[in-house]
């Protein structure tokens, strides 16, 4: 599916040389308006080359504006009104789950972002899910009386997302049938396109996507009635007051921050009254340290260690 | 007296004709601007609120047009964007040109801006459908009477 998708949308030299490396391990392909192309690719990064990977730049294929403009006109069927305000946001979610994040000139109409025009850069990133990696959590994010809110911590690139795609997905096939909404505002959790999600996030899970987390949480808890919600990339303060509010209305949330540990949250001024109010149960470190996705630790509300750190 | 009775009915079946298929060219060129105008009108529409994705748009048009725009659609929903060209005998250089940009323009832009020229492409496009048709009331009708007359003429000579 990735390589179909792939070679629909890229160039036909740039898609030759992917041909030469495995989808597997192929995490991130760059291109950037009259530079080279870069490949993220099982663990590094290097230039492409027509023969594959490479570390020098000599060889590597060079992509232009126009060729980028055409990629992004292939990516939207043609159709770049019906996804524009995805393409404001910055990103483009693609069959098969890749999210092609964009960079160009903006157009400005107010305070609002009308559109990106005259792209620079692309940045399709291919997701790989870990199906079973959460498994080793279920104890320590389920208490007798169910789920438990847990946020997970972790810097960019470290595997948060994949981590809690499988939260997501244990949470909506227990047996118990357990209710999961993903708020899915970035399109990373569950990749929904053309109304389908690409990811596997369980059968009873409902994906609310493309739209912020303080929508998600306050009309989809009167509409959809969930047990649990999952949902990425806690910001500002409209997050976690929406995610503050959801526990307050007894709804279990697994979420993710950006940080190195939970030991950095209480500098983080949005998450104060998350923390004094120990709304989470349950924190989980990850690092990329011995490869993305590594469990540094599960701690309990009061940072107690429950779970040491090891390879996940 | 048969042969040269045949000979001008040939004359005059052979020019009827020609005066036929340039009625029939006329009348085509009416209803690929009609459907043009019509197609902007539908894009419009479907582009403001259901934001849908243009070949689907297109698509359903062209599922109920019955002229040669029909072609083009399907033409430009199965080859790649950048390939497509308009080529066909019954529009003129500078209409081929208007047709091939209008294509071009699809899709590549925010729904304002994308409406905005859409607003523009009605406007040439109705232009072109009023000029076609009063040049058709005027000399459709003639076009076929005067060929039908020449025809006459012509057998009339050869005999």
């Amino acid at each position: 599916m990735i390589g179909e998708v792939l070679q629909r949308i890229l160039p036909q030299n740039i898609v030759s040389a992917l041909d030469k490396l495995t989808f597997d391990k192929l995490y991130e392909v760059r291109l950037r308006s009259g530079k080279a192309v870069a490949v993220g690719y099982g663990g590094r990064y290097g230039y492409l080359s027509p023969c594959g990977m490479s570390d020098s730049i000599r060889h590597a294929i060079v992509t232009d504006g126009e060729t980028l403009q055409r990629i992004v006109l292939r990516a939207c069927d043609k159709s770049l009104y019906a996804v524009n305000d995805r393409i404001c946001r910055g990103y483009l979610t693609l069959e098969g789950g890749i999210r092609m994040g964009v960079a160009g000139e903006t157009v400005f109409e107010g305070e609002s972002i009308r559109t990106v025009k005259n792209f620079t850069a692309l940045n399709f990133r291919i997701p790989h899910e870990a199906v079973g990696c959460a498994e080793l959590l279920l104890p320590y994010v389920k208490g007798t009386g169910g789920y438990l809110s847990t946020l997970v911590i972790s810097p960019p690139g470290a595997g948060k997302t994949t981590l809690l795609r499988d939260m997501a997905r244990i949470a909506a096939s227990d047996k118990l049938l357990y209710n999961v909404l993903i708020a899915d505002e970035r399109d990373e959790l569950a990749s929904v396109h053309g109304g389908v999600a690409m990811l596997n996030v369980g059968n009873n899970a409902d994906v609310v996507s493309g739209c912020n987390k303080e929508y998600a949480f306050s009309c989809a808890i009167r509409a959809l009635r969930p047990d649990i919600i999952v949902t990425d990339e806690l910001c500002d303060e409209h997050d976690t007051a929406a995610v503050e509010h959801a526990i307050g209305s007894g709804v279990c949330v697994f979420a993710s921050v950006h940080a190195d540990s939970h030991l950095r949250l209480p500098e983080k001024q949005a998450f104060c009254s998350l923390l004094r109010n120990k709304c989470f149960c349950r924190y989980i470190d990850v690092s990329s340290a011995r490869g993305p996705g590594t469990i540094e630790g599960v701690f309990d509300e009061n940072f107690r260690l429950l779970r040491a750190g090891e390879g996940a | 007296m048969i042969t040269q009775f045949s000979i001008v009915c040939l004359c005059m079946t052979a020019s009827a004709m020609v005066g036929l298929l340039h009625t029939k060219h006329k009348r085509a060129r009416l209803l690929y601007f009609a459907s043009c105008e019509k197609l902007t009108e539908k894009l419009i529409a479907d582009i403001s609120f259901r934001k849908e994705n243009l070949c689907t748009v297109l698509t359903e048009f062209a599922a109920e047009d019955g002229s040669e725009l029909k072609r083009h659609i399907e033409k430009f929903c199965g080859e790649p964007y950048e390939k497509f060209a308009v080529n066909t005998r019954l529009l003129k250089a500078g209409e081929r040109r208007l047709v091939s940009e209008f294509f071009a323009s699809l899709g590549d832009s925010d729904t304002q801006t994308q409406i905005f020229s859409l607003e523009n492409y009605k406007t040439r496009f109705s232009e072109l459908y009023r000029d076609e048709s009063e040049r058709f009331k005027k000399s459709g009708g003639i076009g076929l009477k005067l060929s039908v007359l020449a025809g006459i003429a012509v057998g009339i000579l050869l005999l």
